[in-house]
């Protein structure tokens, strides 16, 4: 394979190169013709293999060294990194897929063949492909996602990891490698995978979203690249689909009624977990009742951080110390509560604010203590009815503290019968994407979409046949 | 304001029938608190603390609310309060300021401001008649000390590298002219701000002003005292080494070089590497400006040139001055200069190890003038007035700049820009 070779700080790099791309694209049509025509149940059983031999590496302790590195790197804690670990084989699970597909399509096998959907009317779903996802992020599980999806619906796959996550996501990815060993369906979706990192200012990256033959652009990530990705895609002549996951963030909604121990600690574990790097991690929560009952439940979330966060060990650069340090003690001489954890390896804080945002009144103070820097930290708005919820999530992407947020995908509900009731329908409409306990907060059901999309279905296009003329079909 | 305004100002201040500032402006002129010793000044310093929260309390319906909030009381409240009280630099910028003033703080004061950095604006300050005049004296009587002689009125002559504009944005350039201009001690500005616009793009450029630090180098008046940059007199000596063996030949027939600072000369730094990142160690350059520049005792003996060193940030109303080989950083007998532990932020009381050094100036009327700036410093014991001095270590380490993206999962940070 023709690559480009290149160095990024400590890391070189071989990007594949623009001629490559050049001369395989028909290569490339060739393959997806030929996955998409195998039994979408071999093709699962194949992703199912994979899960396998993780799991088995993982028990026999294969990947412990990819663990300390990813550790380090990402600076998540090395319990996290496990617990991501344990997450690759339900996300490659046969039965987990296909119930994904099962509700992204009318039948999956219409990915294999055409299924009559109605008398004398058929659909077949065949791959938009080659779909470009240019993933990112510290985690794992993002981008495996897509790229699963995209794999198992025919496509041929080119990933884009990002620096940080590129050795775990290879890795797990490598899996596939083992299964073609045996498997002659495995060894075509080997041929239709194609991961490598590039550059930002890459030529094949340029090439291929501005006139590679793509037929699908999935993007992850925010600006300012995503306004540049938007744009070369925009001039390419084969007019691929652009599909933005843009950041996102989560809320946490909790009544006074539903303000137990049990839900402080699920608070506090979606906290604590991924540092609420997630787009469905908390970063913000509201309380609906009083300042006496917020401080209550506060006490009990604290508690559970330390314990959780005890065991989910963080590193803090002195810098980021420092602006930890300010902003604790700006928003206490601003007339917050604030409570934190003096443990500078679980440094959690939780600011509680009556009815207006205190962290809004000294952001612009700490402009580095953005989002994507603020780490087991949450704000708990406490307001007095259940209709400044409402105003309080759609409010959230125009507010300086979540400045690069475009909206709340997340809210994590702890509600009493009667005010999750009267919420669910309004709640739906502040733009948000999912709506689940706050318990769980970060669980993707298999069947879930995607910042409200199905994304299997936007990695093809339904072929439709008839049979019959259409007044047949339609008398 | 020229230093005479400001002291007619102050004089007429409201603030001063407050039993509290009649005491701070008596005692900023009690030049005898540099004899006393240093548990008479803690002492001193913790009673004044005191009576500053009642002060502040009664002035301000934030600072009441603070102390009740943070549980500090008046009347038994310790130095070590001041911990929980110290607030970081950061919120000073741009407008943060304004919510500490006290609610009738005097008007028709001056505001200075820090450099500021690419992606912070910049610390702005309001200093009122009433405390620039507390600036001046309290300064002069430190700069003194350091010094280890009293600077004559009308005698010498100063060279400041900086352009005069700056006199009414930066602190440490105001603190000089208005201390020089009340002991009636000409200052010559050695740079001019020369402002310009490029295809739309304002910007403003220092360039030297040959004529003012000719007028200096040539000068037979005595003491001179030459502030800087260490960058400053750096570059300077670096120019005189490299001079070849005719233009110092010539240099010198000019009565330029070497340069004397005549009868109590002296050379002060401040304001930090400015930018430099190539420079030689504050020793080396003293080392290589001692070869250059010359200065003589009182009685008319050349002495290895004097070198001092002044720490004023925008915030703090006095600085920290030091003396190269006599004694390292010290602060006004009424400061009081903490340490932090630079993990926890918690009171450190041991010396000889590092902190995040805090700043409580009980002198300053208008604010309760007690912060962190971000800057780290050893202490260590000493027998003058203070009984600690101190050495700056290096700024806190903040990365700043980066434009990170958020994306689930967590930052993408290949796509990144320096914003």
């Amino acid at each position: 394979m023709e690559v480009v070779d290149k160095k990024v700080n400590e890391y070189r790099i071989f990007e594949v190169s623009e001629s490559y791309f050049r001369k395989n694209f028909l290569k490339f049509k060739e393959i997806q013709d030929e996955l998409s025509s195998t039994p979408i149940s071999d093709r699962l059983k194949v992703l199912d293999e994979m899960g396998q031999v993780w799991d088995s590496g993982l028990k026999r302790g294969e990947f412990d060294g990819l663990k300390e590195s990813l550790a380090k790197s990402t600076g998540y804690s090395e319990n996290l990194i496990d617990l991501e670990f344990s997450f690759v084989p339900i996300l490659l699970d046969m039965d987990n897929i296909r119930r994904n597909l099962e509700f992204s399509f009318r039948s999956i096998d219409g990915l294999h063949k055409f299924v009559e959907v109605d008398e004398g009317e058929y659909y077949r779903y065949v791959p938009s492909g080659p779909v470009f996802i240019i993933s990112s992020g510290n985690s794992l599980i993002p981008p495996l996602i897509p790229t699963t999806l995209s794999l198992v619906t025919g496509n041929m796959t080119i990933l884009k990891p990002s620096l940080t996550n590129y050795f775990g996501v290879v890795k797990v990815l490598e899996t596939l490698k083992k299964v073609s060993e045996k498997s002659s369906v495995a060894e075509k979706m080997l041929k239709a995978l194609l991961v490598s990192y590039y550059t930002h200012d890459s030529l094949t990256l340029k090439f291929l979203l501005g006139k590679g033959e793509i037929g699908v652009v999935n993007f992850w990530g925010g600006e300012p690249a995503r306004t540049e990705v938007g744009k070369l895609v925009s001039e390419n002549p084969f007019h691929p689909k652009f599909i933005v996951n843009g950041p996102l963030t989560g809320v946490a909604v909790i009544d006074e009624e539903s303000a137990d121990d049990e839900i402080a600690w699920g608070l506090a574990y979606n906290i604590i977990l991924y540092d609420q790097q997630l787009c469905s991690s908390p970063t913000s929560a509201i309380f609906v009742g009083s300042l006496e009952k917020a401080s209550e439940f506060t006490a009990k979330v604290a508690e559970h951080l330390d314990e959780i966060g005890g065991e989910y060990k963080m590193l803090l650069s002195e810098g980021e110390n420092i602006i930890l340090h300010g902003v604790r003690r700006s928003l206490q001489l601003n007339g917050a509560n604030v409570f934190y954890s003096k443990s500078l390896e679980n440094p959690w804080t939780i600011v509680v604010s009556k009815e207006n945002s205190v962290l809004d009144n000294i952001i612009k103070y700490f402009p580095q203590y953005n989002i994507y820097h603020r780490k087991r930290f949450i704000e708990i708005l406490v307001v007095d009815s259940i209709e400044k919820v409402f105003y309080e999530i759609k409010k959230l992407p125009l507010r300086e503290a979540f400045k690069g947020v475009d909206r709340v995908q997340t809210v994590g509900i702890a509600l009493s019968q009667e005010n999750l009731e009267n919420v669910l329908e309004k709640l739906a409409k502040t733009g948000v994407y999912r709506i689940v306990p706050l318990a769980d907060m970060f669980m993707r059901s298999a069947i879930e979409p995607y910042d409200g999309t199905i994304l299997a279905s936007a990695f093809t296009n339904t072929i439709y046949y008839r049979n019959k003329k259409a007044v047949d079909v339609i008398l | 304001m020229n230093a005479k305004e400001i002291f007619d100002k102050a004089s007429q201040s409201k603030l001063l029938k407050d039993p509290y500032v009649e005491k701070i402006w008596n005692l900023i002129g009690d030049k005898s608190l540099f004899q006393k010793s240093p548990d008479y000044l803690r002492s001193l310093r913790k009673s004044l603390f005191r009576d500053a929260l009642k002060f502040f309390s009664s002035n301000s319906e934030y600072y009441a609310n603070l102390f009740e909030r943070l549980n500090i009381n008046p009347k038994n409240a310790e130095l070590e309060d001041l911990a929980k009280l110290a607030i970081p630099s950061d919120i000073l910028r741009g407008e943060g300021h304004k919510q500490f003033l006290i609610k009738n703080v005097d008007e028709n004061g001056e505001y200075f401001m820090s450099s500021g950095t690419t992606n912070n604006v910049p610390v702005k300050i309001y200093r009122s008649p009433l405390d620039l005049a507390i600036m001046i004296k309290g300064n002069t009587d430190l700069f003194e000390y350091v010094y280890g002689d009293y600077l004559e009125p009308g005698k010498g002559l100063a060279l400041f590298m900086a352009a005069p504009e700056l006199r009414y944005r930066l602190n440490f350039v105001a603190f000089v002219h208005l201390a020089l201009e009340a002991k009636n001690i000409p200052l010559l500005y050695g740079m001019n701000l020369v402002e310009g616009s490029e295809s739309g793009q304002a910007w403003k450029k220092l360039v030297p002003n040959k004529d003012n630090i000719t007028k200096f180098l040539r000068s037979r008046e005595e003491p001179k005292l030459f502030f800087t940059a260490p960058a400053g007199i750096y570059l300077l000596s670096k120019q005189f080494e490299e001079l070849n063996f005719v233009k110092r030949l010539m240099y010198k027939l000019a009565s330029v070089y070497p340069v004397q600072l005549g009868r109590g000369g002296v050379i002060v730094t401040g304001g930090g590497t400015k930018g430099f990142t190539d420079l030689p160690s504050y020793e080396g350059i003293v080392e290589i400006a001692k070869k250059h520049f010359k200065a003589k005792d009182r009685s008319g003996r050349e002495v290895s040139t004097p070198f001092m060193d002044v720490l004023g940030m925008t915030e703090t109303l006095t600085a920290m001055i030091d003396r190269f080989g006599v004694m390292d950083k010290i602060p006004h007998p009424l400061s009081e200069v903490f340490l932090l532990d630079p993990k926890t932020f918690e009171w450190r009381n041991e010396d000889n190890v590092e902190g995040i050094v805090g700043i409580y100036n009980p002198f300053t009327t208008s604010w309760l003038e007690v912060f962190y700036p971000g800057d780290l410093m050893i202490s260590h014991p000493s027998d003058r007035f203070y009984g600690k001095e101190y050495v700056y270590v290096r700024r806190l380490k903040v990365e700043e700049g980066w434009e990170l993206q958020r994306a689930c999962g967590g930052t993408l940070e290949e796509l990144m820009g320096r914003s």
